[in-house]
């Protein structure tokens, strides 16, 4: 708690002596601005708590204490982005018999800008996934699963760009290989492309191209693999590519203690973040921007 | 938890800036990242109310009610995470599956399962210590897999147990026993004999498993083939239904000995 006001306590009283004595530069909006991200990953149709007689986690998660906190969140901060990496599906009987209805209807509620696909997205076949996302008011982004020709073409969008605030927060979404993990004929016609291939195109068009100033990774290829060293995961992915702020992970269920900071093929700073799974944890990250070329972002001084 | 990460000196900064704005006429506006902050929050107040999300929530969940009959009982919680290599939940399913499918096997082949291996990634949640209903099990096992019998080869099931050992997970068994070593195999036992690379067997497995899910490849391919076409929690649910009461302990039927 003690990090955290000293934080506010820099932010507010530095923007008040600025504001001051400069309030006529307030139209080049010199002040330094904040992006939160909130996150969640494989909630698996967990909609109700946990039940109290839960061994490891009684009473936790749950989509109304959720949306308690992600709107506590949004008032904090109005410049927030909620996204999701996948496995939104399967899990609890809310599933196998309404087959994910419930589960978008929820997220649509609570304010999910976009949400990558998981494997068990597909688990009642591709048709019915495409069908179903009538009930999600928001965006599926997937970049390196190839859609043509199968019914997911035309939803599932290669990268959304977010302007908030005036900062522009580029997101783009990274799918598993479904190869044994769903059964071939739930995916007939989707075809899975290599994902640090696609990364360095997309990332370079949302930060070159597009001038994102904050480029995030919605990916459900899973943190890592310690039995299967060379399997695609999240940590090759960041040391693999450049152009990533913030890897917002999935699939392998991972409870994190704090994000993962790893060096990329150019020597920067990438986040890895997962919050676990079946809706327990939220995950908040806040962006501080300021438009001085002053970024000592490599510096990186731990408090 | 909050952790921050990068922090500048923020007001030597904006010095700077000032600086900037007195010597360089508006240009165009680049943001750059100078800090991250972050947090990773438990929800844990599930007496939150929300008027909106329970009447969105009230029919599909009232649909379910007929789930929470009763059909069973069991004295302790259990989890497909207790053990190391094994696990109470995990047992007591392979067990129920491969006593169940073995009766049906018998009566239809006049042939005996040798032994069951399912995967840990397809038992989702944890039996609670109390009445069991069908709500429980379908969040246990919500997947509608079917149980599938494969006759392997001695060589195909080396692979098996090469896998075993380097997933080092607790992949539900019944039927077998293992020792591994620090890194080798040191010991097998098939329905209590030791396995001969030489004989074939009939394992029991889902039909995910069979066509090559979790990557178990060495399913792909046996020699014989037999769906069953039982879906596995439909059996576990008469099974339970049946007995009523269910206990399930951990047995060291998988161990590694360093």
């Amino acid at each position: 708690m003690k990090r955290r006001y000293f934080l506010e306590k820099i932010t507010s009283s530095t923007i008040f002596g600025l504001s001051i004595p400069f309030l006529s530069f307030d139209n080049i909006n010199f002040h330094s601005k904040k992006i939160t991200i909130l996150h969640t990953n494989d909630v698996h149709s967990h909609i109700d708590p946990f039940p109290p007689n839960d061994p490891l986690n009684p009473n936790g998660g749950g989509v109304i204490a959720r949306a308690k906190i992600i709107n506590k969140f949004r008032k904090e901060n109005p410049n927030t982005l909620m996204f999701d990496a996948g496995d939104i599906f399967q899990g609890t009987p809310y599933f196998n018999f309404f087959g994910g209805e419930i589960e978008l209807k929820l997220m649509s509620k609570l304010g999910y800008n976009a949400s990558t696909l998981g494997n068990h997205e597909f688990d009642n076949g591709i048709k019915k996934l495409s069908e179903s996302l009538k009930y999600a008011n928001f965006s599926f982004i997937n970049s390196n699963y190839n859609l043509k020709n199968t019914p997911l073409e035309n939803k599932v969008k290669k990268y959304e760009i977010y302007n908030i605030d005036e900062i522009k927060v580029g997101v783009f979404g990274l799918g598993i290989a479904l190869n044994g993990l769903v059964e071939k004929n739930l995916y007939n016609g989707l075809e899975y492309l290599d994902p640090i291939e696609i990364t360095n195109d997309i990332t370079y068009e949302l930060k070159k191209d597009h001038k994102c100033d904050i480029v995030i990774c919605l990916s459900h290829l899973g943190f890592k693999y310690d039995q299967r060293k060379e399997e695609m995961c999240d940590l090759i992915l960041a040391k693999k590519t450049k152009n990533i702020d913030l890897i917002i992970g999935g699939h392998t269920h991972t409870f994190m203690k704090k994000p993962v900071e790893v060096t990329n093929l150019v020597g920067e700073k990438v986040l890895i973040n997962q919050v676990g799974c079946f809706g327990i944890n939220i995950g908040k990250i806040d962006f501080y921007l300021s438009n001085e070329n002053m970024s000592r972002k490599t510096d990186s001084i731990k408090v | 938890m909050k952790t921050i990460l990068y922090i500048n000196n923020i007001k030597f900064k904006h010095i700077v800036a000032f600086l900037t704005i007195v010597f360089l006429s508006c240009g165009q506006i680049e943001y750059q990242i100078n800090d991250i902050e972050t947090e990773i929050i438990k929800i844990s107040e599930h007496t939150a109310k929300n008027k909106e999300l329970e009447d969105l929530i009230r029919p599909y969940k009232n649909e379910l009610t007929r789930l929470e009959k009763k059909i069973g009982y069991s004295n302790e919680s259990l989890s497909i995470r207790d053990g190391k290599l094994e696990s109470t939940l995990g047992n007591l399913i392979a067990d129920i599956l491969l006593e169940e499918s073995n009766k049906l096997f018998i009566e239809k082949y006049s042939i005996n399962i040798d032994f069951c291996l399912l995967n840990q990634g397809g038992v989702r949640g944890n039996l609670y210590k109390g009445d069991i209903t069908q709500h429980n099990l379908l969040t246990i096992m919500p997947f509608e897999n079917t149980s599938t019998v494969v006759r392997l080869n001695g060589k195909k099931v080396l692979e098996l147990l090469q896998y075993l050992n380097v997933e080092n997970k607790a992949h539900p068994t019944s039927g077998i026993k293992i020792e591994f070593g620090e890194e080798k195999i040191n010991k097998v036992l098939i329905q209590n004999k030791k396995f001969d690379i030489n004989k074939s067997y009939y394992v029991l497995t889902s039909n995910f498993l069979q066509e090559g899910g979790d990557k178990m490849i060495f399913f792909k391919d046996p020699l014989e083939l037999y769906s069953l076409n039982t879906n596995i929690r439909e059996v576990l649910v008469k099974y339970i239904s049946r007995k009523k009461n269910i206990e399930s302990k951990l047995d060291n039927r998988i161990i590694r000995k360093k």
